[in-house]
This record gives C-alpha cells, sequence and structure tokens, in this order.
C-alpha cells in the first residue's frame, strides 16, 4: 500500500549549510499493518510524513501509495489524495476550538457533504471510538484523551486506506496513551487500515508490526533500550 | 465546502475567538472612522462652497464681475442684455453682513436678486417666484440661521454691513424645502433693491450673470470683455468655487495629510488586532490543508473570515466616521468663512464611502 523507494529531502539552511532531512528512505506498510517508527526531534519524522502526504516533493527516490506516485500528482490530485485516501493524526490540541467533537471529527466529510449528512456519517466511528455520549461537547471542553480519538475519527472518517499518525500520545499521560494506541491498532485491523506511527512513546513497539528508528534522516534497527525520547537524547 | 458550512464553522469558531474577533473590528473601525470622517469633513468644506455657487447661477455660464467691493452701475444691465447671443442677464448684489437677532449674531452672506433671476433656474430660487421675489419686503432667511440668532418670521433683525447698521424684517424662513441642502448654506436672500438699500449700494451690484444661447459662449464672452472695457472682469460663471478650490489647497493637504495618517493608524490598530487571531487561523489552514482542502477551498473560508470581519469592521466605522465628521470635524476653517459662504453642509460622497471601505476590506 505505502512504499517509499530510496527517499532523499535535504534542505539548504542560511549558512549553506545542507541538512539532510530525509537521506535515503526505503519502507513499506501493508494493509491492515501498524509500522512505528521512533526517532529523536530533528531525526526527519515530520519531514517524511509531508513527504508521504504530498505537502512536500522528494528530491530523489518515490512516494507509492496504492501503486501511485504521489509526487507526479497535481496540487488538485494531491488534495483529493489526502482528503480521500489518507488519514492523518495529530496531536489532540489541533482539534478547532468552539467546535463541537462531531463537527470536529467530521471536518474532511464538510469538503463534499452538508453538515447534517456529515455527523450522520461520523456518528458511527464516534461510537466504536467510545465518545458517543461526547459528540457535542466543545473541543476545549473534552479531555485529552477524547480529543485524540475524535482526532482518530477524522482521520478514518473518509475511509482511507493510509493512516499516518505524528505523535498522537505526545500529549497524554500513560493511561489515555495506552487506550488511544490500543484503539488505533483496533480499529485499524479492523478496517485493514494501513498504519505509519511517528513517535517517541516505547510503548507503540508493542502495537506494531513492525519498528524502526530513524536518526539523522536515514532508517537504523530499533533499539529497544535506546532512549528516542528528546529529553533522554544524548 | 457548502456556503451554510462555512458560515457555520466561522460561528462556531467564533466563540472561541470573540474577544480577539472583537478587538480585530474595533481596529478597522476605528481606522475605517478616522478615514471616513477626514474625506467627509474635506467633501463637506469644498462642496457647500460649490453647493451654494451652482444653487446661485443655476444656467448662468458666464458672468461680469466688479473688481472692488463698491460693485458697478446697474445701468450696464440693458446693455448687457441687448447684447447678441445673450438669453438671461441677471444682476446680483453680493455682500459680507453680520445679522444680530434676540440671542445671538451670525455671519452671512447676503445676496440680492431681481425677478428676472428666476429665469436662471439656480435651486436658490428654485420654489420662489419672479412676483413672490418682487413682492417681498426684506430677508429670507434659511431656518438654521434664523434659530442661530433667535429670529421668527416677520419680526425685527439688524444687518451691520461695514460701519452702518440696519433693522429690517425677516420677511421668510427658508426651509430645507424651499431651498433643499442649501438650508444649510449661510446665506440670506433678499429683492436687489431691498440688499442695495440695507447696503448703502442704491443703484450698484456686484456682479451680472449671464446665460449665453446655445453654442454662443464664445462669442458672449467677447461681446462681454469688449463691453467690459477692461475696467470690469468677465469670468465663468462658477468662478467663486474655482477660487475657493485654491484657496481651500493648504486645509485640502492638511486633511490628506490626516486621512493618510489615519489610515496608517487604523491600519496598525487592525493589524495588531488580527495578530490574536492569527495562530488559531493558522491552525486552521494547516488542518484544512491535511484533510484534502485544496488552496482555492482553504481561500474561501479565510474569505468569509474576511469578509465577515471587514464588512463588520466598516460598517462599524462608517457610522462612527459619520458622528465623527458631524461633531469633532465640523468646524470650518476660520480663514475660508471670511471671504466665502463655507456652510455647515455635510456630504457624503461615494467616493469617501468607497475609499473609506476599500481600506476596511
Amino acid at each position: 500500500m505505502l512504499q517509499l523507494e530510496d527517499v532523499v529531502k535535504h534542505y539548504r539552511v542560511g549558512d549553506g549549510e545542507i541538512v539532510r532531512a530525509v537521506d535515503g528512505i526505503h519502507l513499506s506498510v501493508g494493509e491492515g499493518e501498524l509500522v512505528a517508527l521512533y526517532g529523536p526531534s530533528g531525526s526527519g519524522k515530520t519531514t517524511l510524513l509531508m513527504l508521504i502526504a504530498g505537502l512536500l516533493v522528494p528530491d530523489r527516490g518515490s512516494v507509492i501509495v496504492n501503486g501511485r506516485e504521489v509526487s507526479s500528482l497535481s496540487e488538485r490530485e494531491r488534495a483529493h489524495y489526502r482528503r480521500s485516501e489518507l488519514g492523518f493524526i495529530r496531536q489532540s490540541l489541533d482539534l478547532i476550538p468552539g467546535v463541537r467533537a462531531d463537527d470536529n471529527a467530521a471536518l474532511k466529510l464538510f469538503a463534499t457533504s452538508g453538515r447534517r449528512e456529515a455527523q450522520r456519517n461520523v456518528a458511527p466511528l464516534l461510537e466504536r471510538l467510545g465518545l458517543n455520549g461526547r459528540a457535542r461537547q466543545r473541543a476545549e471542553q473534552l479531555s485529552m484523551g477524547e480529543r485524540q480519538r475524535v482526532m482518530i475519527a477524522r482521520a478514518l472518517s473518509t475511509q482511507p486506506r493510509l493512516v499516518l499518525a505524528d505523535e498522537p500520545t505526545g500529549s497524554l499521560d500513560t493511561d489515555r496513551g495506552r487506550e488511544v494506541l490500543t484503539l488505533l491498532a483496533e480499529v485499524c485491523h479492523e478496517r485493514e487500515v494501513g498504519v505509519l506511527l511517528v513517535t517517541h512513546d516505547p510503548r507503540a513497539a508493542a502495537f506494531a508490526d513492525q519498528v524502526h528508528a530513524l536518526r539523522d534522516g536515514q532508517l537504523v534497527d530499533y533499539e529497544p533500550d535506546r532512549a528516542y525520547a528528546p529529553f533522554h537524547a544524548k | 465546502m457548502r456556503p451554510s458550512t462555512i458560515f457555520y464553522l466561522y460561528r462556531v469558531r467564533l466563540r472561541a475567538r470573540f474577544v480577539q474577533e472583537l478587538l480585530a473590528v474595533a481596529g478597522i473601525a476605528v481606522g475605517v472612522a478616522l478615514l471616513f470622517a477626514s474625506q467627509v469633513a474635506n467633501t463637506s468644506l469644498a462642496g457647500s462652497v460649490t453647493h451654494l455657487t451652482d444653487g446661485l447661477v443655476g444656467k448662468a455660464r458666464l458672468q461680469v464681475e466688479a473688481r472692488n467691493p463698491q460693485g458697478f452701475t446697474e445701468r450696464m444691465l440693458p446693455a448687457i442684455e441687448q447684447l447678441p447671443g445673450v438669453s438671461v442677464a441677471a444682476p446680483v448684489l453680493q455682500r459680507s453682513v453680520y445679522l444680530v437677532g434676540p440671542t445671538g449674531r451670525a455671519s452671512v452672506n447676503l445676496i440680492g436678486l431681481s425677478p428676472g433671476f428666476s429665469s436662471l433656474q439656480g435651486r436658490v430660487l428654485l420654489h420662489v417666484s419672479a412676483s413672490q421675489l418682487a413682492r417681498q419686503d426684506g430677508l429670507a432667511l434659511p431656518a438654521p440661521v434664523a434659530r442661530e440668532i433667535g429670529v421668527g418670521p416677520l419680526q425685527t433683525v439688524q444687518l451691520q454691513s461695514g460701519d452702518t447698521s440696519t433693522k429690517t424684517l425677516a420677511a421668510v424662513i427658508l426651509q430645507a424645502g424651499d431651498v433643499g441642502e442649501l438650508v444649510d448654506s449661510p446665506v440670506v436672500i433678499a429683492p436687489l433693491g431691498v440688499a442695495q438699500a440695507l447696503t448703502g449700494m442704491q443703484g450698484s451690484v456686484n456682479r451680472v450673470l449671464v446665460e449665453p444661447r446655445a453654442g454662443r459662449d464664445q462669442e458672449v464672452k467677447a461681446a462681454l470683455e469688449r463691453l467690459a472695457a477692461g475696467k470690469l472682469n468677465v469670468l465663468p460663471a462658477n468662478f467663486e468655487a474655482t477660487v475657493f478650490g485654491q484657496a481651500e489647497g493648504p486645509t485640502a493637504q492638511s486633511t490628506q495629510m490626516f486621512s493618510a495618517l489615519s489610515a496608517l493608524v487604523g491600519f496598525l490598530f487592525a493589524f495588531n488586532a488580527m495578530l490574536l487571531t492569527v495562530p488559531q487561523r493558522r491552525s486552521l489552514i494547516a488542518d484544512l490543508r491535511l484533510d484534502g482542502y485544496t488552496p482555492i477551498e482553504i481561500v474561501e473560508v479565510m474569505l468569509f473570515d474576511v469578509l465577515v470581519l471587514g464588512m463588520t469592521g466598516v460598517l462599524g466605522g462608517l457610522a462612527l466616521g459619520d458622528l465623527l465628521s458631524r461633531s469633532l470635524l465640523e468646524a470650518e476653517p476660520g480663514y475660508l468663512a471670511l471671504a466665502f459662504p463655507v456652510g455647515a453642509l455635510h456630504i457624503v460622497t461615494w467616493q469617501s464611502v468607497i475609499i473609506a471601505a476599500a481600506g476596511g476590506i
């Protein structure tokens, strides 16, 4: 489903120095597979997600999703790809303040449907994620764990085949983090959705089918004893 | 995204940033108000003189004007009327005088007109017939002037012109229905003979307004210049408005400077206030991009924000600006009021509205 073939993305910074954010990555994620990617801050995790989402274009290599080269798509096609084939889970603080949970979850559906129809479509998903009693609450009235579940609902609302999750447990305590990881793994397995999970959370490895680490833009073997969180970086 | 959904999203997002949005609206409104008020003040100043001049000269396109305050003899009138190509010639006596009533004193322009003046169809006498003017034995005062000096119909008023002071009658109080917006101009109308007697200028006039027949302006102008023999001016009928345009140059420049500063201050107000809402909007844009919205769809959402914010700010600003222009900025520049009939006209042009609204948006 997702194949990265020798993907390279370099940046030139102010003094002319070249930062190798992503440097020759090969990776694949299959249907229903959860791949965890560890790495400290600045290791190139976010750049990699932006390349897969089609928000950045690689300098070299291919990002292939469902057999299509993402960088060859037009701007409009890439937007359509992000809307219908991709789900993106961010940290919970990114919910739109003032907006109800069900509307926050239905944000992707608003592009093609009216509000009522979008709310109807997202309701079963909210129920599956344990939010059916909280659908009418505004974002700021939800707990952090609930907000993160709303983000998962939004990502899955258009029934994508690939989900990218950027630090989904970054703002959660231990119990809520485990809850969210469990739900994410369950729902994605049920729906045969491939997940690329970028994280610092060492518990994520337990839910993953593949575990990798990213260092200086390159994939390296994951070492469970090595700490990847920024506050542990040596 | 459907318009109803865009509206819904705007409305619910507003709950979470009401104070910031209110500050942004207030910033825009203040900027628009300052810009609009200065524009209206400037337009009203120039417009009051132009309106009076146009209202007086009517269809006249030329005038013969005295070069000194003593005027020239009205016996020239038949000679002007008999010139080939002249359709109407109307003598005018115009002097700056003071009117003193029971409660105040007002500086006004006394305009003495002959009954034939109504043929020019100027707005000053649009609703007054020649016979009415001929029968009038006293002054016709605009209602605001009458109120200022505390005089009513058929009451006595004192007219001071130069070193003479004469009592006369306030024969008619003119309302807006009689002279339109000219009611706000500081003019007092009297039959020519009455005006001459009150000012001690018997047999004299300041100018004769001339309406040439169609297509004969040049011919009539040349004939008038020959008749004037270099002792009188032959000018366009609305020359006073042109002179005023020159005289108000410094005022216009200062108003333009004030407008520019207002626009800058308003921009800084609005910019600072809007910076408060930028993080939330940037976050929304990032959300929408990641969730597959095209740039055009994102622009639609943001444009709606801009329109609501801008329109609310602009409407509030126009209302506030109108209030400012009527209260703080209504004082006329004294040096202009001494020489020109600067009135209290409040003129709002489409240009003023459009400039202020465009600035706000």
